[in-house]
């Protein structure tokens, strides 16, 4: 009897340990370390454009720091939302259009880390440039350019652990490409010289 | 019979005169997008044209137009205006957005072919073309030179009933788009007579 009772004992432990691994599997990346890592890269940035923003008073370089700031504080969010999940067990899933958000491939993560690359790149050499001039309306041109480059960073940035992390945006998708809007034309559409 | 021979010459000179006069006539009523010059909102509409109130008193009163008899490829509005009076004089076509082209490549490339169509029509048009100076002049600047009014890029025709320009505008940084103003010069001075008298009235 007490034998019986030591196999089914036995064997409820190791159902019970299967369904815990599998638990634990099914919430297996991204780590929370990997999702530490990049909540400390955000925080820096968040703490440089705090920095930034005391520098000035107003005007357009401030505006644009602040909406940096915003946008870094949004991966900050989306980061620690993320994070949360996790510790809490919580199933986090996102449903954008009917369609479920699934993290992006390595292509296209690849994809947009080379902007982020080519953004970093812009912004060093508008940081090299605007070092050159001590004041004046160039330098005040200068700052701006780097102001929309450490803007333009951060939206790459968001776009980045949004795609890493499978989390919905809500930013318009855009290909990016030169186009022309889509709407209905307002007429027949015929050759321009028999239009004229 | 020198008698008879002068008739039939005055007959001839004088319907080539009312022929000549009628085919004047008609060609001064001929506008673009399949309309006429002078109609009624109402003829308009007759055509199977869609007319929608257009904000502004600018041009008299003032329509967005759909569903038009003639358009070009990648018009997005046409805005068909008819004074005071009821009778058409001016039509603002606008094309499509441009997106995502800080250089204004596409526009202008597309401004270029239009430009020809029209110098083919109603002649050699003059250019008003500045893209900026310094920082403006940059090609990478063109589009956002245009929105923020340090560069314009324009093309004026002038014909004996007509006035036309052809330009290119900017939404933003990198959105651009073209435009093409018809006006009948007649019906210009007509409107112009009318709005004194319409400002006056309204005082």
């Amino acid at each position: 009897m007490a034998k019986a009772a030591t196999i089914v004992f036995v064997g409820l432990v190791f159902v019970l340990g299967i369904c815990v691994s599998v638990l634990l599997l099914a919430h297996a990346a991204p780590s929370t370390e990997a999702l530490d890592a990049d909540l400390v890269q955000v925080r820096a940035q968040i703490k440089a454009a705090d920095e930034e923003d005391l520098k000035y008073q107003g005007g357009i370089i401030k505006a644009l720091v602040s909406v940096r700031r915003e946008i870094l504080r949004r991966s900050e969010a989306m980061l620690a939302q993320k994070r949360a999940s996790f510790l809490r067990r919580i199933d986090l899933r996102y449903i954008v259009d009917g369609k479920a958000m699934a993290p992006a491939s390595e292509e296209r993560l690849t994809e947009i880390a080379s902007d982020i690359d080519k953004a970093n790149a812009a912004l060093s050499k508008d940081l090299a440039g605007a070092a050159r001039y001590s004041g004046g309306v160039i330098q005040a041109m200068s700052l701006m350019a780097v102001a929309t480059d450490h803007l333009t960073v951060a939206q790459l940035s968001l776009a980045y652990f949004g795609a890493k992390y499978g989390m919905a945006l809500p930013i318009p998708a855009q290909d990016g490409a030169p186009g022309t809007s889509a709407q209905p034309a307002p007429g027949v559409i015929v050759k321009d010289k028999d239009a004229f | 019979m020198r008698v008879a021979l002068f008739s039939l010459m005055l007959t001839v000179a004088l319907m080539t005169a009312m022929f000549a006069q009628a085919a004047a006539e008609e060609e001064q009523k001929v506008a673009p997008l399949g309309l006429q010059w002078g109609m009624s909102s109402g003829q308009v509409r007759e055509l199977g044209v869609d007319l929608k109130d257009f904000p502004g008193k600018d041009y008299g009163t003032s329509y967005t137009a759909s569903k038009l008899p003639k358009v070009i490829a990648d018009t997005e509005t046409v805005v068909l205006s008819f004074g005071f009076d009821d009778r058409l004089w001016r039509i603002a076509m606008r094309s499509k957005a441009f997106t995502n082209d800080p250089y204004g490549s596409a526009v202008r490339n597309r401004y270029d072919e239009l430009s020809n169509e029209l110098a083919e029509k109603y002649g050699h048009g003059e250019q008003n073309h500045h893209t900026g100076e310094g920082f403006y002049a940059k090609s990478d600047n063109f589009v956002y030179a245009l929105s923020t009014g340090n560069a314009w890029y324009y093309t004026n025709y002038t014909t004996k009933l007509l006035q036309i320009q052809l330009g290119i505008g900017a939404q933003n940084t990198s959105t651009a788009f073209y435009q093409i103003l018809f006006e009948s010069k007649t019906l210009r001075s007509d409107f112009e007579k009318s709005k004194k008298t319409h400002e006056k009235d309204s005082l």
